[in-house]
């Protein structure tokens, strides 16, 4: 049991570093919402 | 036993390998985080084809570069060390602690050291898909590298997956996986790779912010900065989760860590966490004084943070010295005698098995195993040594809290500002976040010192004392060596910060002066 809850536990690593680009991702977008057109990125999925 | 060891030789062994340990940590954190970072912005130019995200990642792989160029050979030293300074502790452990370290050299640095040629070296030469790939390669091979040497780390504060070989005299693994998976490694990885994050976060804000008060390079630094304090957030609040985890397993495993982080003498039910406090000075086990000047304490916090229970006893300093019968505690006199028996019985097995006595053998072998877990403790001669120094432990695990939450809030704060895009026009922000790097180190340099401090007097928590762990050397080698490392050590940190500071202030396109303001 100590075991799989560690291993689960270790499994946060990826999701946070996918979490932290998703919200990364995120963020640019509100932040292009608000700075002149010219400066935009072309496309941010 | 006692009486053959050289404190001088202990000191200094230990002096160095601290003062190694804190120049190789200046640049660690920058090539666990950067990586990341440097992967989402470049991620984000394969996806748009902007390329002003690629002129982003190349700039801040430049930095990346350099510290990863100066970081590498501060590891090797520390490595090295185990064999030159530590030769007792490689001798009795080597086969648990040398499976991890083998196992970051054949998987972590292949990893990083073969990808890393394409993320340099691969702009425009490779597929964009395939550069982008070697750059999270290069950013799993570092997270990699940190999580064996971690579990290393953490086995020498929570020995699992093991047994003590009377023959040999030496601990044997038997769990591999014990070893790999223990709780405390786990965490202690999560909660050193975040705070990595963080300092990276910092870097790049701190460069950026910089940026933004001269004026120059501002969509670069605007942008950075968004994708740095977005990392950044998450990775302060990721960060405050896995310290409650690492509160738990201390409190589990290592209670005079945990008393020394609290300044806790007596032991209580419902213990409170100190907020804030001042410890009294020169205060001493058992001496009947107060142990703080004032505090500012929340009730229970302690208790459950420690065993999620809030009324759970939680032992202090004077508990595990003097011994706590009520709560099954034994002192550590006790502890220490027991010890003593266990490495007896050792030394009379070995005679008895070379005389082929193995009536005597197997007697002398049952004593050592019904002692065999103070065996670490038969090898000191202090009761009151067993408490790390408590007032050195207490105030870094504040600073690393207190740093760590304030963080947080200003990473918020930053954020917040930058997608409103007016971070530009609140200049002490600016300036607050160049002073936070210094800061996140200081924070991490902390949160090491609770760890590593806090275990003494142990090298392995309850087995081996530091002080038999030495090398069987004069303690002039090791003086001399000192001096050596901090001069050149010193020099590689004046020659980075040199280099970096001139490549920030060239900026992306190499400008020797000046540069673009869009």
């Amino acid at each position: 049991m100590e075991l799989l809850s560690s291993i689960i536990w270790l499994l946060t690593w990826p999701l946070l570093i996918y979490a932290g680009y998703r919200l990364s991702v995120y963020m640019v977008r509100v932040f292009e919402r608000n700075i002149p057109e010219d400066q935009r990125t072309c496309k941010t999925r | 036993m006692i009486e053959n060891i050289d404190l001088a030789l202990v000191n200094w062994s230990r002096g160095q390998f601290a003062l190694v340990a804190l120049y190789h940590w200046l640049f660690i954190p920058l090539t666990l985080g950067m990586t990341y970072i440097i992967a989402f912005t470049q991620t984000i130019y394969v996806r748009t084809g902007d390329k002003e995200w690629e002129r982003i990642a190349k700039f801040w792989a430049k930095l990346f570069g350099i510290n990863f160029a100066i970081g590498v050979g501060t590891g090797i030293i520390l490595g090295l060390e185990f064999g030159t300074n530590w030769a007792n502790y490689s001798w009795i452990s080597g086969d648990i602690f040398g499976a991890p370290l083998a196992a970051e050299g054949i998987m972590a640095f292949f990893l990083e050291s073969t990808f890393i040629a394409v993320m340099f070296f691969g702009w425009g030469k490779v597929s964009k898909k395939f550069h982008l790939v070697s750059i999270y390669l290069v950013a799993f091979g570092a997270s990699l590298s940190a999580l064996w040497i971690l579990v290393a780390n953490a086995w020498m504060n929570y020995p699992v997956g093991m047994v003590f070989n009377p023959d040999t005299a030496r601990h044997e693994m038997v769990d591999f996986w014990a070893v790999l998976f223990s709780p405390y490694a786990i965490n202690k990885f999560l909660h050193t790779i975040t705070s990595g994050f963080v300092i990276s976060s910092f870097f790049i804000v701190a460069v950026s912010g910089w940026y933004l008060l001269k004026g120059r390079n501002i969509l670069l630094a605007k942008r950075s900065i968004v994708i740095a304090a977005s990392f950044g957030l998450l990775s302060s609040v990721f960060l405050a989760t896995t310290g409650d985890g690492s509160a738990y397993w201390v409190a589990q495993k290592q209670p005079a860590k945990l008393a020394a982080m609290e300044g806790l003498y007596e032991g209580q039910e419902g213990a409170g966490l100190v907020a804030i406090g001042m410890l009294r000075p020169g205060k001493q086990i058992g001496d009947g004084e107060k142990a703080f000047v004032f505090k500012i304490e929340i009730p229970k916090l302690l208790s459950v943070l420690g065993y999620r229970n809030a009324n759970a006893f939680v032992p202090g300093a004077e508990d595990l010295v003097l011994g706590n019968a009520g709560q099954d505690i034994m002192s550590a006199d006790e502890k220490i005698s027991r010890g003593k028996v266990a490495l007896n019985a050792l030394a009379e097995y070995k005679e008895a098995v070379a005389l082929d006595d193995m009536q005597s053998a197997s007697a002398a072998q049952a004593r050592f195993e019904e002692n065999y877990y103070y065996m670490g403790y038969g090898h000191l001669f202090d009761p009151n040594g067993i408490i790390p120094n408590v007032p050195f432990i207490f105030y870094s695990f504040r600073i690393m809290v207190m740093l760590g939450f304030a963080f947080i809030a200003l990473f918020l704060l930053i954020l917040y500002l930058a997608v409103t895009d007016k971070l530009q026009e609140n200049r002490w922000l600016l300036r607050t976040s160049i002073l936070a790097f210094p800061l996140a180190f200081l924070a991490s340099m902390a949160g090491w010192i609770v760890a590593e401090v806090g275990r003494q007097p142990w090298t392995i928590q309850g087995l081996l004392p530091t002080m038999v762990s030495t090398s069987n050397i004069n303690a002039n080698a090791v003086i001399l060596t000192f001096w050596m490392f901090a001069a050149l050590l010193t020099v590689l940190v004046l020659a980075e910060f040199k280099i970096m500071t001139t490549t920030i202030k060239r900026g992306p396109d190499n400008a020797k002066k000046g540069g673009e303001n869009v």
